[in-house]
């Protein structure tokens, strides 16, 4: 074994019998690399010897989780303020990479933060900063991502400087006609201008491109900044030069400047873009109010949101923000949700109904108990994961990263051999050779392919976002768009997922409203899922909570026996009845039947032991769920429904809507088995289920989908989270995947079309018809192929699926 | 307190072992006095508790 080994200390999440210990050493002992694991039970650890050369400590923790447990990690969010293009991000992503401990990175420019995974036990967060700070970058530890860091001190200053350059670039212009022409100004006073011009902008605003190019060779890498320091910085020193009479022809102040100005132009377009795709994190912030009033002794005070704590009574008035995630404990109201469901229309919202921070009470007052406060609460939640999602990689850009490394090296390649090939082959003379390579250094637009993916994926998970669909993982959007199968789960997913009263069948004598008031009324006070569900329909048609019973006794497995109006009032099952010696429930019977051959279950009423009627309960098919469905089909895909019930359940609801192919009588492992053998089949799964009790499933499909419940969302399992689990939305994320993927591989075409036409032209290719690239012209290229990937990006986020 | 029919022993209503029989609420220490009630109410009403039912 070569190299080096180190020794790294891994907290292992899950591991309960000695039979995980030896299930892990043997997965890790079969890494190539790994020297020795010792995994011991009592303290959960495992101590792994490797060679951090051959294996890493990401694919480590990959064969852990293979066996189905996890190591404990940290995440660790730097903002780096210099971090201002995607070669710095590669560099950051580099370095910290091969830092022991760390075991995964994602750096984002667009939001100048780096999102590090680190074993705790190895590495801590001040020893990132200062491995970042030793690479040349300004790094600090931002406990959350800051929302208004998008950088809008540095987009006015860098306006600034971008007139200042255009407009020097320009006179300079005017003056290099002039002195082509009618020479009114006097040669010295030309090139003494152009000198003084020229150092001013290359030293002031065009120091950024020095320093990144110095900054990436001390990195070992060549990036942009690299390209357009040596364009400018050879014309430049040709230049000056030739003013100084060191060697004869023409100067090229104006060139240089107008480079370093249009280049400028371009980034801050680009920046300025980047900065509107960042709006929906943006937006999701503001929602958050400032203020909150707070019920304290009886008394409403305004207190600032960060002093609201859970527990605390906040009033809420129309056109109010709503502060906190809570319950409403009094009052009534019309709640917009749209900020996370996309949903237009205001909800009407009362008593023991949650809400949420950031909607909006559109109508009526309400008083809420916070359950949920700050960062807690689910928008605060939803922001961070929409913020961490956009500072995620996708497959196809690692790709195209690796080649944008390699490209400038290629075109610094070029550019010399432009040079020999004029200077000595052609014998040009050094001038001409000189402004060749120039034009070829400058014309090479790696960024073009560096913007296409993110910016695209940007724009992707903000459309997403504004639908009320949190895109966690890139790479999941990024293969949503080739899933060819859907499986959807069946409670909770197409499904409402809690019973509901689906019918009332009164026995004669008896009027539907008394069935369902006899029986709200005898189960108001029980907890059973059965019973909630009469209480909330007796509440959703009479407007009001049912009056108290005298007395009240649940009698488990069976239902309940209640006095109502000094009469017994049984709620059950036919045990109950039996046992209340109510014997005419013959009437019915055929009802009962019907209702039962439809997978629903029956609850019998009866009062002083005569039946009053039967209440039909199931669990009801979701609004939306059947058009979901039929729009999958539509865009070609499979669907599949799962689901733990029995199969003749399973099949009445696959009569309402209508999907292709059906698995019951499955536990949750079932579940996953079944996108397993999908899977075999050569299909890509997509899994929408409930993210927690399907999270076998949804990790093991191609694309996993949670459908949120309102609950923790970072909590959940899935790479991609409904809000509030209305599955239209599903159709939504195929749509977006697909025009994210179409977008991409357009961008990255015609980037690739750009280089090959232009750099050749550059080089002077085409000089023996008369048509050449003056490097001020490359430049402009370069800075309009880059702005226009960025606008076609930002044009998808506008987009309204 | 109401007494387990079956056992003999005194119950407390908030038990979760009750049944209806002939209208009237019947509480329990235990499922196993609970079934053996249910297998045949009349012998302990009409002889006491007797203890579980045979075939329990």
């Amino acid at each position: 074994m070569s190299g080096n080994l180190v020794s790294e200390r891994l907290k292992i999440v899950g591991m309960h019998c000695a039979t995980c210990v030896l299930t892990i050493e043997n997965v890790v002992k079969g890494l190539r690399g790994v020297a020795s694991v010792q995994a011991n039970l009592a303290s959960s650890e495992a101590v792994v010897t490797y060679d951090p050369s051959r294996v890493h400590l990401k694919d480590i923790v990959k064969a852990v989780r293979s066996v189905g447990y996890d190591v404990y990690k940290r995440e660790v969010t730097v903002s780096v303020d210099n971090m201002v293009s995607i070669d710095d991000e590669s560099i950051v992503e580099s370095k910290l990479r091969s830092l022991p401990g760390v075991i995964d990175v994602s750096a984002s420019h667009l939001n100048k933060v780096v999102i590090v995974y680190v074993n705790p036990e190895t590495v801590d967060a001040p020893s990132i900063v200062r491995a970042l700070e030793e690479a040349g970058y300004k790094a600090s530890i931002a406990s959350e991502v800051k929302f208004e860091d998008f950088g809008r001190v540095e987009l006015s200053s860098m306006l600034r400087w971008t007139i200042i350059s255009l407009a020097v670039g320009f006179a300079l212009l005017i003056l290099f006609i002039d002195h082509m022409t009618l020479r009114l100004v006097p040669g010295t006073v030309f090139t003494l201008l152009g000198l003084l011009g020229s150092t001013i902008v290359l030293f002031i605003p065009g120091r950024r491109f020095f320093i990144g190019a110095y900054r990436a060779l001390r990195n070992r890498v060549a990036n942009m900044d690299t390209l357009v320091a040596l364009g400018t910085g050879s014309i430049y020193v040709y230049s000056v030069a030739v003013t100084l009479g060191l060697i004869g022809g023409d100067v090229y102040y104006e060139a240089a400047v107008l480079i370093i100005a249009f280049v400028l132009a371009g980034r801050y377009i680009e920046a300025r873009v980047k900065q509107g795709a960042g709006e929906a994190v943006r937006k999701l912030a503001e929602m958050q109010p400032q203020e909150a009033s707070v019920l304290r002794w009886g008394r409403e005070v305004k207190v600032r949101v960060s002093d609201v704590r859970v527990g605390d009574i906040v009033v809420v008035r129309q056109g109010e923000k709503i502060p906190v995630d809570g319950i409403i404990v009094k009052g009534k109201a019309y709640v917009d949700e749209s900020a996370f469901t996309g949903e237009p229309i205001p909800r009407e919202k009362g008593e023991r109904d949650p809400v949420y921070a950031g909607s909006v009470v559109t109508g009526g007052w309400l008083h809420v108990i916070a359950t949920r406060v700050g960062g807690e609460t689910t928008l605060a939640q939803i922001a961070r994961l929409v913020s961490q999602a956009q500072a995620g990689k996708l497959g196809i850009q690692r790709v195209v990263d690796r080649i944008a490394g390699w490209f400038t090296w290629i075109m610094i390649f070029i550019a010399l051999a432009t040079f020999t090939t004029w200077y000595i082959i052609a014998g040009a003379g050094l001038e001409t050779s000189l402004v060749f390579m120039a034009s070829v250094l400058l014309v090479a637009c790696p960024c073009g392919l560096g913007l296409a993916t993110p910016t695209a994926v940007v724009a992707g998970v903000n459309v997403a976002a504004r639908g009320g669909v949190i895109v966690r993982n890139v790479v999941a959007l990024e293969r949503a768009g080739g899933v060819d199968v859907i499986a959807l789960d069946k409670t909770g997913t197409i499904t409402v997922g809690r019973p509901s009263v689906v019918s009332i069948v009164p026995a004669p004598g008896f009027s539907e409203a008394e069935v369902l008031e006899l029986a709200a009324t005898a189960e108001k006070w029980s907890e059973h899922p059965i019973a909630k569900a009469i209480v909330e329909e007796y509440r959703a048609r009479a407007g009001s909570y049912p009056g108290d019973p005298e007395s009240f006794e649940p009698l488990v497995g069976m239902g309940v026996i209640a006095t109502v109006k000094g009469e017994t009032v049984g709620v059950g099952n036919a045990k109950l009845m039996k046992g209340l010696e109510v014997e005419d429930v013959e009437p019915l019977s055929g009802e009962v039947l019907k209702l039962m051959g439809e997978g629903v279950t029956v609850v019998y009423v009866s009062r002083s032991s005569r039946l009053a009627g039967v209440i039909g309960i199931a669990d009801k098919v979701k609004e939306g769920s059947v058009e979901a469905i039929g729009e999958l089909k539509k865009l070609g895909l499979k669907v599949v429904m799962l689901t733990g019930d029995r199969i003749e359940t399973a099949k009445t609801i696959v009569a309402r809507v209508g999907v292709d192919e059906v698995y019951a009588e499955l536990d949750p492992e079932a579940k996953s088995d079944i996108i397993r053998e999908l899977q075999k089949r050569g299909f890509k799964v997509m899994m929408v289920g409930d993210g927690v009790n399907d999270a076998p499933s949804i990790s093991k499909a191609d694309v996993g989908v949670a459908v949120g419940t309102g609950a923790d969302v970072s909590k959940e399992a899935g790479d991609i989270i409904l809000v509030h689990g209305d599955l239209r939305k599903v159709p939504l994320i195929i749509r977006v995947a697909r025009r994210v993927k179409r977008r991409i591989y357009f961008n990255l075409f015609w980037a690739f079309i750009y280089n090959i036409t232009l750099v050749p032209i550059a080089a002077g290719i085409l000089a023996p018809i008369g048509l050449t690239l003056r490097p001020e012209m490359a430049a402009a290229a370069m800075a309009l192929s880059s702005i226009s990937v960025t606008l076609s990006s930002y044009q998808l986020s506008r987009w309204k699926p | 307190m109401p007494m387990d029919p079956v056992c003999g022993m005194e119950v407390s209503t908030t038990t979760r072992f009750k049944t209806v029989y002939k209208g009237k609420v019947y509480y329990f220490c235990s499922d196993l006095c609970r079934r053996s009630f249910e297998k045949d109410p009349e012998r302990y009403l009409i002889h006491g508790p007797l203890g579980h039912h045979p075939s329990e």
